[in-house]
């Protein structure tokens, strides 16, 4: 709680220096509202369509093997790379940034949870099979809690991707506002104080935004359970 | 040569049957359009313009010169700080680091050099250094205790004590911090090229291609940012994984 | 005769585990499978369960020859296999969902009594120590009242003292309950205290060597002379088919 308080602050007074100093002339906050909705919206689609993926490719075993190959493969591309390709697509709108941000994250999370739930422990999993549970009660009382360390790890891998996914996007010149933008734009003027206030900003919100899943989620399940385990 | 063996035919088999589908959907009138180029039309693509490759070479030197160099300023970064004082703000500092997007440095360095390699090397630099002294530090916060002490007892002077015993004893968390910092260098530069290079990259050619609206070399871009990284990943880091931490019976991930 | 195995064999891929395996245990009777480390005996258990099938022969528990896992098996993990993220009760109540909530509760209260575990049904496994963590498990099999338990080297994980108290403790709440159970271990000692009868396995490809029944009237000790006796002359056979001395 302390640290998403302290990055709270370093955000706000952030903000008030912006409008002292008459950073994007006094339109700072609309810059920053820009990039916070499109992530909202780009990251629960993903998070969302994600999720339902590896649920459904795991009750396809069969299936999962081959998919993982592709999966593996569309991981390894730059989310970057697909803009050049969206801005003749979709052109200058939303929804190539939300494209973007969804492209950043969903195979990253979908891979991560498949991952988690094949390191669930196979006693939890013959247990399961012994008391006589069905697949929806195998799904949400063992595999589900079972992976949920790794789910996290995948959520907060999913946020930072999407984050910089989007930045990238704005600044390839995807948008007209947002804080990407802001700051590649300011480079014409050599405007360093702006540049300086957009970079810091964007650093801090994608810090909050992973600190605040960690504080939310963690520390009500797993810090709770005993998992002990901190990757990322 | 571990990865080989997982090439069996079914994925073979299978890759043919997808692409050819592609290929089939792809040329049907009514679906047949110049953003959706066929299969058939990348390949042919990738063949008759060498530049291609030329680009992508040029973009995996850049990965490997910026990913050595920051990989082991990272490494120094977080021993030399360790080596003084336990200074418990340091991980929240490198984790600030860390989420700042490094194409995000890349406004700043144009404006202080100008286009060219010396920025994109610059910013991959960075993007690298941040994970590597992340995942140094947590390795160095995890040391046994115990085998620590059996160096003291052994006499180990700092240099022997490093690379005898800190280094090889931390070398899961020294590995994963390598892969991080190389994946997300790969992404950093082709992100970087593709507003600062001057003459190659995969970027670069993603942005020219853009400008021409080639779509072809937009979708050749594409695969081959992707297919590089996967190669150099699964052979490359692979192999080492299995002849290091995983003879070890450590830990990775 | 509640299980009966006849001539099973088991391959894992060329590795032969399990060669002719006959085995036949009646109702109620305290049955002990005894063998080195990595003989196959945890395989067995499994195929009785469910878990597994064997490659040639057949398992027959309760008249059925086709085993699905079901409530009528209670099964006992030497890792314990508890919820992390549930609580004692949690844990205890994870077979019970056929029942009404208060149901679920009064039983599961009962076993956690039964197990020695009252006032720690709020309690989270991370918090509790080997033995009780192995009591919580015991607890959740006996609590959807299966015929049989099969427990597969339940007390491996534990210390030597607590080993010897949660041998008594088991001891004690099962004869009350006269159910059949089918007990893996690698220590004679353990054989020889808790079983009605013992089979003792031989290294891979296992088959059964040796079958004793253990005859001491009242309580056992580990310095009276026929359990010495008895320990002897099974420690002998072991020797002999697999090498392992204790």
């Amino acid at each position: 709680m302390k640290k998403i308080v302290i990055v709270l602050v370093l955000i706000a007074i952030t903000i008030g220096y912006a409008y002292y100093e008459q950073i994007a002339a006094g339109h700072i906050f609309a810059h920053l509202w820009a990039s916070l909705s499109r992530i909202i919206i780009g990251y629960a689609l993903s998070v969302a369509a994600s999720f339902l993926t590896a649920l459904a490719l795991s009750f396809l075993p069969g299936i999962q093997k081959y998919v993982r190959v592709y999966l593996n493969f569309l991981i390894s591309i730059p989310t970057i790379a697909w803009i050049p390709l969206l801005l003749i697509v979709t052109g200058i709108t939303n929804r190539t940034m939300i494209i973007a941000i969804f492209l950043g994250s969903y195979f990253a999370i979908v891979f991560n949870l498949l991952d988690g739930f094949k390191t669930v422990d196979k006693n939890l999993v013959l247990l399961g099979r012994n008391l006589e549970y069905n697949q929806a009660q195998r799904l949400i009382r063992i595999m589900v809690p079972a992976s949920l360390n790794t789910i996290l790890v995948s959520l907060k891998l999913g946020i930072s991707y999407s984050w910089r996914a989007l930045i990238g996007a704005e600044m390839l010149g995807a948008a007209t506002k947002g804080l990407g933008y802001l700051s590649f734009a300011s480079r014409q003027f050599y405007d360093l104080k702006t540049m300086f206030t957009a970079l810091v900003l964007i650093g801090l919100i994608g810090y909050f935004l992973i600190q605040l899943l960690t504080h939310f989620i963690e520390e009500n399940t797993i810090r709770k359970w005993g998992f002990n385990d901190h990757t990322m | 040569m571990a990865w080989f063996k997982k090439l069996y035919l079914d994925h073979i088999l299978i890759l043919i049957a997808i692409l050819g589908l592609a290929q089939f959907i792809l040329t049907r009138p009514g679906i047949a359009s110049p953003i959706f180029p066929t299969p058939l039309v990348i390949l042919e693509r990738m063949i008759h313009f060498p530049k291609i490759w030329v680009h992508a070479l040029s973009s995996i030197i850049r990965l490997f010169v910026s990913v050595i160099t920051g990989f082991i300023l990272g490494v120094l970064i977080a021993v030399v700080i360790r080596a003084f004082k336990k200074l418990s703000f340091f991980e929240d500092a490198i984790s600030f680091f860390m989420s700042i997007p490094g194409i995000s440095w890349a406004p700043i360095f144009i404006i202080l050099l100008g286009f060219g390699d010396r920025v994109i090397l610059l910013v991959a630099v960075i993007t690298a250094i941040f994970p590597a002294a992340y995942y140094t530090w947590h390795g160095l916060l995890a040391l046994d205790l115990h085998q620590k002490q059996l160096t003291d007892l052994m006499g180990y002077n700092t240099v022997q004590r490093y690379i005898q015993f800190v280094f090889p004893a931390m070398a899961n968390y020294l590995v994963i911090g390598f892969k991080l910092s190389f994946a997300r260098t790969w992404r950093t530069i082709i992100a970087i090229e593709m507003i600062c290079a001057t003459t190659s990259g995969l970027g670069y050619m993603a942005m020219d291609a853009r400008e021409l609206l080639n779509i072809r070399d937009l979708y050749c871009g594409i695969l081959l940012s992707g297919l590089t990284f996967l190669v150099i990943d699964k052979i490359v880091f692979s192999t080492l994984e299995h002849y290091t931490v995983r003879r070890w019976g450590m830990k990775v991930k | 005769m509640i299980i009966q195995c006849k001539q099973v064999n088991k391959f894992f891929g060329d590795l032969h585990v399990l060669k002719g395996i006959d085995l036949e245990i009646k109702k109620g009777e305290f049955f002990v499978l005894l063998g080195p480390s990595g003989c196959g005996k945890s395989t067995l258990l499994y195929m009785m369960a469910g878990f597994d099938k064997p490659t040639s022969g057949s398992v027959e528990v309760l008249g059925q020859s086709d085993i699905k896992p079901s409530k009528k098996v209670g099964f006992v993990f030497q890792d314990f296999a508890l919820f992390p993220w549930k609580t004692v009760l949690g844990n205890v109540t994870a077979g019970l969902l056929d029942k009404s909530k208060t149901e679920r509760r009064d039983i599961a209260m009962h076993f956690i009594e039964k197990v020695g575990l009252t006032g720690f049904e709020h309690s989270f496994p991370h918090t509790l120590s080997g033995g009780m963590k192995q009591r919580v498990s015991i607890a959740r099999a006996l609590a959807y009242e299966p015929e049989i338990l099969l427990m597969d080297e339940p007390f491996g994980a534990l210390d030597a003292q607590t080993r010897k108290k949660m041998q008594q403790e088991l001891i004690r709440i099962l004869r009350e309950m006269n159910k059949t159970i089918v007990f893996v271990t690698h220590s004679v000692l353990e054989a020889v205290y808790l079983a009605d009868r013992v089979a003792v396995l031989s290294n891979r490809p296992s088959s059964i060597v040796y079958q004793v029944k253990i005859e001491i009237d009242g309580e056992r000790h580990y310095t009276d002379e026929k359990y010495l006796h008895y320990r002897e002359n099974i420690l002998h056979y072991l020797n002999q088919f697999t090498g392992v001395k204790e």
